[in-house]
């Protein structure tokens, strides 16, 4: 029985064929990305950007050229946040940021160079759309918002999102939804996202990366060796090259390529999981975070016990139960503050399209056990 | 470089990749081979094709808004 239900944090397990392909290219290809023009080489720079497409692909992408690969989400929103906010201005975000969004943008803010403050929001995080322009500023740079939390599952709507901020730019954090919630970039308008590829992906920790629609407006984070523009001592501006300085992780993008190749067959449907939810919320013990509204949640949800503590109730599941879970305030303060339960936090899980009915209905019974 | 091939020369190993599965599923005969030293440092390949399909390769990179610098033998 799988009772992993922490894919929020990493998935686990992955589709074989991510360490078949990421032992192939340790044991027998090799290969670097670029460089020279061997065969070994060619084929493994052919697998990067086959991944390349494929991620494009899945985000509605219409330029693959435009997704850059970092080692993961966070590096890519560090790129991103300040890169853009050098200049100086004003930023708003949801009320359901994670430090990967928050903590660049207070560490640009403590430099003097920005100002930035939340949208506001309907009780589940929801960005109140409507709400968007009176917050709006002459100088405001960027809109920068979680797509989905990783506290509730509750997805965000870019598409009306940049509707109502027009050309302001809009980057979305698809670290939680990319893989598992519709994403379409080109036809929401989204102009930054980021991505993780260990999550929802089910692809190697150490990947993930960004789109980037408008380069000319981020500047590098780092600066070294692309294998193009040599003769120069600055950075390309095309491409993914400016922001792909060093070499890239060409064993995990050949794991995460697999991953895309072999996405499994979901074990349980969405009215398992919908069922699931519906379970859980009879349990007069709990209060259960989750999207006021199912079409827009996310594969996870959080409990908060009338009396245990997340943290408690994280070892009961594992000692009684066998089951694997998060407990605490899961990088994202400013979400619990919003949902009451700073600082205290709460107890997460995160299911995988590799859970059957069975062990959702086993997780069900596991959670009225536990907080009895 | 040999009578009758032509080198075409990208931006980056991107556009490089592109353009050899361009020519591979239009059965066009290419080969990568490592950026001649007289001609360009820009990245560690390029393509070789016979001159007679030089022109095809060079509508598709311009299709694509790819910067190219084409050789001919």
């Amino acid at each position: 029985m799988n009772l992993y239900f922490d894919n929020c944090a990493t998935s686990f397990p992955k589709p074989s064929a991510v360490a078949e392909a990421m032992s192939k290219h340790l044991n027998e290809t090799g290969g670097t990305y670029g460089r020279s023009a061997y065969p070994r080489i060619l084929q493994s720079t052919r697998l990067v950007e086959e991944c390349r497409d494929q991620l494009a692909s899945l985000m509605g992408a219409s330029d693959a050229g435009k997704i850059i690969f970092t080692a993961n989400a966070t590096t890519a929103l560090n790129l991103m946040v300040q890169g853009i906010c050098k200049k100086g201005g004003h930023v708003l975000t949801s009320a359901m940021e994670h430090n990967a969004i928050a903590r660049p943008l207070e560490h640009m803010r403590q430099l003097g160079l920005i100002e930035w403050e939340q949208l506001e929001s309907e009780h589940d995080g929801r960005i109140l759309v409507d709400k968007i322009a009176a917050k709006l500023r002459p100088n405001t740079i960027l809109v920068a918002i979680c797509h989905m939390s990783n506290v509730n599952g509750m997805a965000q709507t870019p598409g009306a999102v940049k509707q109502a901020i027009g050309e302001i730019p809009l980057l979305i954090d698809a670290s939680q939804s990319l893989g598992q919630h519709p994403v379409e970039v080109d036809n929401w308008g989204v102009d930054f996202l980021a991505f993780t590829g260990h999550k929802s992906l089910l692809g190697p920790t150490g990947t993930g990366g960004a789109f980037i629609r408008h380069p000319e407006m981020v500047e590098p984070l780092l600066f070294g060796g692309t294998g193009s523009g040599s003769e120069s001592l600055s950075m390309p501006n095309f491409v993914p090259d400016r922001f792909e300085a060093g070499t890239p992780n060409i064993t995990g993008i050949h794991g995460l390529n697999a991953a895309l190749k072999n996405r499994p067959v979901p074990q349980h449907t969405r009215s398992d999981f919908a069922d699931l939810l519906t379970e859980v919320k009879r349990d007069k013990n709990y209060l259960v975070r989750c999207a006021a509204d199912f079409t827009n949640q996310g594969k996870l949800f959080s409990i908060v016990h009338l009396y245990l503590s997340g943290s408690e109730l994280a070892l009961r599941f594992y000692e009684q139960f066998g089951i694997e879970c998060r407990a605490g305030l899961h990088c994202a303060p400013l979400a619990h503050r919003h949902l009451g339960s700073f600082p205290t936090g709460d107890c997460r899980f995160s299911l995988s399209p590799y859970h059957t009915p069975e062990e959702l209905n086993y997780l069900a019974k596991a959670i009225h056990d536990a907080g009895r | 470089m040999l009578a009758g091939k032509e080198i075409f020369l990208f931006q980056n190993i991107r556009q490089v990749i592109l353009a050899e599965r361009w020519c591979v599923e239009n059965k066009l005969e290419v080969k990568v081979i490592p950026v001649p030293r007289p001609y360009s440092t820009e990245c560690g390949m390029c393509l070789e094709v016979s001159a007679e399909d030089g022109d095809m390769l060079q509508q598709f990179a311009s299709d694509q808004g790819m910067m190219t610098q084409r050789i001919k033998g």
